[in-house]
């Protein structure tokens, strides 16, 4: 009797007990500008991994079962969409047999979905090269979609932890009124800047945010490599032109030296995601200050 | 998940998108399946006269015997010399609903044979890391085992993989439980439940009579299903560059049999198998542009063992009570593949493979020795959705006119140089690897 009376009591103190801080939310990022942003916009509450290790082309990853362990144990995938991750981020999440990150699910969140995406609705047809009919997935570079992002993060993280949901949202305001304190500044740095050739369209959302020429792409078509014919027509439509080449890590650099050689242009070789210790909104506003430079070396002296 | 596997091909309306653009769902306009189709077809020539498939088929102890019951001379994998058209792999799949999602892979050769090669749901829903598979499928045993033609990283399966499981694997009716640990390394557990009826590893021909002439004989007849298969598969952290994994699997089949016809007899094997196997692949990515300086090695070894009594009936009297026993025996039998990709330049792969069965080969009372063949490829995708590989493979194969199950009747070593030209493109719905 008094046996059972004394668990009676261990089971009512242990739910009367006082709620201790809850463990953080575990949210797994597909790119380090995913987990900028969660981190940015979750704060303490959550914990953040991420996927695709910066400096290589979320395109052309393979799944690993690294991210299934990841996502096995996630409350929330945190990814850009429209696309991007396509070829692998899918049997990644089907081979975590994790339930609350199935799509339809709260716990799984494209970020793209929820903005206006630059040539959606272009046709879906591959002759047109690695081609998102959603729209460019690369908004990652947008100052003002990332600070839209952050709100539609702000609310899914409030929808899965409404204890905390002023905190996120007064997380994303901060974010956005962050980019909004910096938006004179780089459009002063980015002023006058001539206009750019990308390797691949990756910086458009950038350029078009700053009212910066995007003249054309290494690319002749997404997805499909460099070739001299290409090369040779941007050199004859560019000649006597200004502007900057700029291209990731992840891109041959012998196409865009050659443009930039025959056009007596400069090379610009920038980061496309946050470093993992940089995955903070400085950091990433210091990658976005180093590709408005770039942009602005297209300047002639 | 397998709706954003495709995503947004069907959505080229933005209409359609916008109209999801706050909820969480991948994007599709309407309730189609993703549809993508898969042409897989080669120029092949070799320096046999194109009998180099059926050398392979006289492989001594592993050839022979399963297709004496088929009409057609050589399997699944044969091609001919010149052109071929191998198959069309028409791939259907969609979420059901909250619960589950299905695919369907049917292929077509280029005689208009249609098969279904996979039909199976799996589910969405399961808590504490478990998955559910059921319906028609390929083992998830091994590395392997469960991949589409169009995945290979060369032309055609590994023998060990033809030769102790089947022409297209272990392929089989069932369900299948998974588990993925919670753990941070990534650690999963299988369990299959089949029917027992792949040709190479669980033939069955049933239990019903087998009419000879005008007699009849009689095997086991046993209820599926008859085989279960496990798998365990580990694959530690080691970073963004480099993944590993290992994996070990085995099965048991509680009926096979195998049915013999000869000029004055038939022979018949009835009896039951298991086998183990281990796998391990290694990928490296180190985020050169397309593929470039990426490379991967993976390697399996399989074992398996046969007991089973064999029964001999005599066509001059081909009756259930003319069937003698002719003794129980124990088969036992292996082979290994490895092979390695190198990614030479943007797009651009070279690979080589070396393939061997019969290490251990034990036949009745015989042990023959081992075949080898030796592979080699270079391949070119001009993007993910097309690919043209070069292969050239030596076969070094110790042939038999096998007689039956049992006896081995050793004709020597017979040796071939395969070339394939092969192409494959894809169209539809984007295509995801599974690891």
């Amino acid at each position: 009797m008094s046996v059972i009376r004394l668990l009676l009591f261990a089971v009512c103190a242990a739910l009367s007990a006082p709620v201790p801080a809850q463990a953080p939310l575990q949210v797994v990022a597909t790119t380090s500008n995913m987990g900028m942003l969660a981190h940015t916009v979750g704060g303490d509450a959550v914990a953040v991994s991420v996927l695709a290790p910066p400096g290589r082309d979320a395109h052309h990853l393979q799944v690993r079962p690294s991210m299934m362990a990841a996502l096995r144990r996630a409350d929330l995938v945190v990814a850009v969409g429209a696309e991007l991750e396509t070829g692998w981020l899918p049997p990644a999440i089907r081979g975590a047999a994790n339930p609350r990150i199935r799509t339809g699910q709260p716990g799984y969140l494209e970020l793209a979905r929820g903005l206006d995406l630059i040539d959606a609705g272009r046709p879906a047809d591959r002759a047109l090269g690695d081609v998102h009919p959603e729209g460019n997935p690369h908004f990652y570079l947008d100052p003002l979609r990332m600070a839209e992002a952050a709100g539609v993060l702000a609310e899914r993280l409030a929808e899965l932890r409404p204890a905390q949901a002023q905190t996120f949202r007064d997380n994303a305001a901060a974010f956005a009124g962050a980019i909004e304190e910096r938006m004179p500044a780089w459009q002063a740095r980015a002023a006058d800047a001539p206009g750019v050739v990308l390797f691949h369209s990756d910086g458009r959302y950038l350029a078009d945010r700053f009212g910066i020429t995007v003249f054309g792409t290494i690319e002749p078509l997404p997805g499909i490599p460099p070739t001299a014919s290409h090369l040779n027509a941007l050199v004859r439509d560019l000649a006597g032109r200004d502007g900057v080449v700029i291209h990731a890590y992840w891109h041959p650099a012998q196409g865009p030296q050659f443009l930039a050689r025959e056009l007596g242009w400069p090379v610009r070789v920038v980061r496309h995601d946050v470093p993992l210790d940089r995955m903070d909104s400085e950091g990433w506003f210091a990658m976005i200050g180093t590709w408005i430079d770039a942009l602005g070396d297209g300047r002639r002296e | 998940m397998y709706q954003d596997k495709y995503g947004s091909s069907v959505c080229a309306a933005a209409i359609g998108c916008a109209m999801l653009a706050t909820s969480a769902t991948a994007s599709q306009s309407s309730f189609n399946p993703r549809i993508s189709a898969f042409l897989d077809g080669a120029f092949y020539s070799d320096s046999v006269h194109g009998e180099s498939f059926e050398i392979l088929e006289r492989a001594a102890g592993f050839g022979g015997g399963h297709h004496h019951d088929h009409d057609h001379a050589h399997g699944h994998d044969a091609f001919q010399r010149g052109f071929n058209l191998r198959e069309l792999e028409i791939g259907l799949e969609a979420a059901v609903d909250p619960y589950f999602d299905a695919i369907a892979i049917i292929t077509i050769d280029s005689n208009g044979g249609v098969e279904l090669e996979e039909a199976f749901a799996t589910t969405r829903a399961l808590p504490a890391g478990l998955q559910l598979k059921f319906g028609k499928f390929l083992s998830d045993i091994g590395y392997i085992n469960r991949m589409d033609p169009h995945e290979l990283d060369f032309t055609d399966r590994p023998l060990v993989n033809q030769m102790l499981f089947g022409d297209h694997g272990l392929q089989e009716l069932g369900v299948q439980l998974s588990w993925l640990a919670p753990t941070t390394t990534f650690l999963q557990l299988g369990l299959e439940i089949l029917q027992g009826e792949s040709e190479g590893f669980a033939n069955y021909q049933g239990g019903e009579t087998l009419a000879g002439f005008d007699g009849e004989r009689v095997l086991t007849e046993r209820s599926g299903p008859r085989l279960v298969t496990s798998f365990a598969r580990w694959s530690p952290d080691l970073g963004v560059d480099h993944t590993s994994r290992f994996g070990m699997s085995g099965g048991f089949v509680s009926q096979f049999h195998e049915i013999e016809e000869h000029g004055s007899r038939f022979v018949d094997a009835d009896g039951d198998a298991w086998f183990a196997g281990i796998d391990w692949v290694h990928k490296y990515d180190g985020g050169g542009f397309l593929g470039h300086r990426n490379w991967q090695l993976q390697g399996e070894y399989y074992y398996r063992v046969r007991d089973f009594d064999l029964l001999v009936t005599p066509r001059t009297d081909p009756t259930h009570a003319a069937q003698a026993l002719d003794g129980a025996y124990r088969n036992k039998q292996d082979g290994i593949y490895l092979q390695g990709v190198y990614g030479i330049a943007p797009r651009w792969q070279l690979g080589a493979r070396y393939d061997g069965v019969g290490f251990t080969n034990r036949v009745g009372e015989h042990s023959p020795g081992a075949s080898h063949r030796y592979t080699g490829m270079a391949s070119f995708a001009p993007t993910e959705f097309s690919r043209l590989r070069l292969q050239y493979a030596y076969g070094d194969i110790l042939t038999a006119d096998v007689s039956n199950i049992v006896g081995i009747n050793e004709t020597g070593r017979e040796n071939f140089h395969q070339f394939f030209l092969q192409f494959i493109v894809g169209i539809g719905a984007h295509s995801a690897h599974a690891f």
